[in-house]
């Protein structure tokens, strides 16, 4: 549930219906992604998108930070573009023949901006199922996303997302597709 | 005939034939022959484990693999690199269970041995109530590898009485000094790892020796209409500066893509003819035996700015079908910072488990490991072709040593790296 700053019981109804909005546009997003719909998925996109997801790795927790420079992604929309391009060739071996991939969203959690009514800040988790060829065995590939979302109409789009991985070493030989 | 005694791995050993031009299928997947490699060619070799910029201030520390083992590479209060074994002599508990970190000792969490980043045993808890009579603090002291650096590379080995890491990379730092040591590089964040299905030989050929895959393999840069800034051509050389060292260089006449702000420090680094040629380079793909790799992409038109970065690879085998990639960024240090945040957007784009030309790599490299892992090829040799460039003639003017070819497409790299190879898994020659 979002939770209002200065502590003043929230319109349930209101909050509902925001909650439902940004869930649907996430599952229509995961959607998208999973049927490869690549060029609907960029719709979704702000034309300011920043879309990144660092690398995590393994150190203690006694408040070291686990994500360094390194980062698996760090698009803007002409990068991203790009490689919507390359999924949509038939020569990209690495989605040719494409994988099936299976996408949960859940965990949705949103916080309002006190001062910016358009805009939302929004934490999701995934779980990919992803599976390629005759191959039995699937990967399986979690994260948290930390979205921001602007309003457009009905729906949003996103202006920004951090994919935070729950990997160290990934267990998926690529990341071709998108998160 | 062969002698009734012999193992499959004697056998698949006997017939590769690296002179020809043929190795057997049955060299890349073969889980016998893996144990094989794990005893010989990763017990002896001087295998690659950390770039000095990971490990800059005292204590720091980071934990990476050799052969089947985990190890701590450890910059010592004395200045000096240490590799040991990431295991407590006391009872195998593991003594660090980070990537990476700051320390200059390690506690084990199973019975609380202290060792100093020295490898002494430091700290024994309740010692006179569990050892009274004393401890033999000398057989319980880490056990350390050999660690040598190179421009920034630090290898370590488990063989304390062969070469020197100079004497095994040979011919080879001459290039070194051109790929990694033009200038002081800096490792960009941490690599990324991730695991590919695939047997490390094909990926270590891969970097090696083929150029020729380009084209075919990255087809969606010309489907792109790409290709205008990538090199699909073999124009440049094919090197094999000692065998089980191999690189293939990409020329350009452009001139230098590196920042203007940092040519004097190259200049200083390299020798006038390394100089040269660095500023003729348009892509540098190669690797140092058995498994270390690196590349200087083809360097691209990015806003109008020329740019490509440095990655170094490991091919860390996991078992004798999958490896797990370590894929380091580096840049020049001293370059301005816009250009290292151009090269590290670059190298997101284009390598690295996201980027567009590696993808189509490892699902090569898996399906390649698929198809060699039949049993029917440990029984009976089934031969692949690297025969591209036997017999070619070497150039004789070039600046660098070792064995040197006009044009990318040569394998004779990879017949070097099988000849190296037979010297370890088959010391006493082919059998």
């Amino acid at each position: 549930m979002s939770s209002d700053p200065e502590d003043r019981p929230v319109d349930v109804l209101e909050d509902l219906a925001l909650t439902r909005s940004v869930e649907r546009f996430l599952i229509l997003e995961a959607e998208l992604l999973d049927d490869a719909r690549y060029r609907e998925w960029l719709d979704l996109l702000d034309d300011r998108i920043h879309y990144t997801a660092p690398v995590r790795t393994t150190r203690r927790t006694d408040g070291r930070v686990d994500t360094t420079q390194m980062l698996w992604f760090d698009e803007n929309r002409a990068t991203l573009e790009l490689r919507v391009r390359r999924l949509e060739t038939d020569v990209n071996w690495a989605e040719e023949p494409p994988s099936r991939t299976r996408r949960i969203v859940g965990n949705v959690r949103i916080e309002r901006r006190p001062d910016e009514a358009d805009v939302v800040d929004v934490r999701s988790n995934l779980l990919c199922h992803r599976n390629r060829g005759e191959n039995p065995v699937s990967d399986l590939i979690a994260a948290e996303r930390r979205d921001v979302l602007t309003r457009r109409g009905d729906s949003w789009r996103l202006l920004k997302r951090e994919i935070r991985f729950d990997h160290g070493t990934l267990g998926t030989k690529n990341l071709a597709l998108l998160f | 005939m062969d002698a009734p005694a012999s193992s499959p791995v004697d056998r698949i050993i006997a017939t590769v034939r690296p002179d020809d031009g043929l190795v057997p299928m049955s060299v890349h997947a073969n889980p016998e022959l893996h144990r094989h490699e794990l005893r010989t060619v990763f017990a002896r070799s001087w295998l690659f484990v950390a770039h000095a910029s990971e490990i800059p201030e005292v204590g720091d520390f980071v934990s990476r693999e050799m052969g089947d083992r985990s190890v701590i590479v450890s910059h010592g209060k004395d200045g000096v690199i240490r590799t040991f074994l990431n295991v407590c002599p006391h009872r195998a508990m593991q003594l660090c269970g980070e990537d990476a970190g700051n320390s200059q000792v390690f506690r084990c969490p199973y019975h609380g041995f202290t060792f100093v980043n020295d490898g002494t045993l430091s700290g024994v808890p309740f010692r006179k109530d569990a050892y009274p009579d004393g401890i033999d603090r000398e057989r319980l002291q880490l056990t350390e590898a050999r660690t040598e650096t190179y421009q920034g590379l630090i290898f370590a080995t488990w063989n304390h009485t062969g070469p020197s890491l100079e004497e095994f990379l040979g011919e080879a730092r001459w290039y070194l000094d051109i790929v990694v040591g033009r200038a002081e590089m800096e490792v960009i964040g941490i690599p990324q790892k991730f695991i590919v299905p695939t047997a490390w030989k094909i990926a270590a050929e891969n970097f090696i020796a083929d150029a020729y895959h380009t084209a075919t393999v990255h087809a969606f840069l010309a489907k792109l209409k790409l290709t205008e800034s990538f090199d699909f051509g073999r124009e440049g050389f094919h090197v094999v500066p000692t065998d089980g060292h191999g690189l293939g260089i990409g020329i350009q006449q452009d001139g230098p893509w590196y920042p203007e702000s940092i040519s004097e420090e190259v200049r200083a680094r390299l020798t006038p003819e390394q100089f040269d040629l660095l500023g003729q380079v348009k892509n540098f793909h190669g690797g140092i035996y058995p498994n270390l790799a690196f590349l200087i992409p083809n360097v691209i038109e990015v806003g109008g700015r020329r740019v490509t970065g440095t990655t170094i690879r490991v091919w860390q085998p996991v078992d004798e079908q999958r490896i797990r990639v370590y894929s380091w960024l580096l840049v020049e240090r001293n370059a301005p910072q816009d250009w290292k945040d151009l090269v590290r957007r670059t190298y997101i784009l284009t390598f690295g488990a996201a980027g567009m030309l590696e993808q189509d790599d490892t699902e090569v490299w898996e399906a390649v490991t698929a198809s060699t892992r039949a049993l029917a090829y440990e029984d009976e040799p089934r031969y692949l072709d690297y025969t591209m460039g036997i017999g070619a003639e070497e150039v004789r003017d070039f600046p660098g040593p070792g064995k040197v070819f006009a044009g990318k497409f040569s394998e004779e790299s990879a017949r070097g790296f099988y000849r190296r190879w037979l010297q370890d898994v088959a010391p006493g020659g082919a059998r």
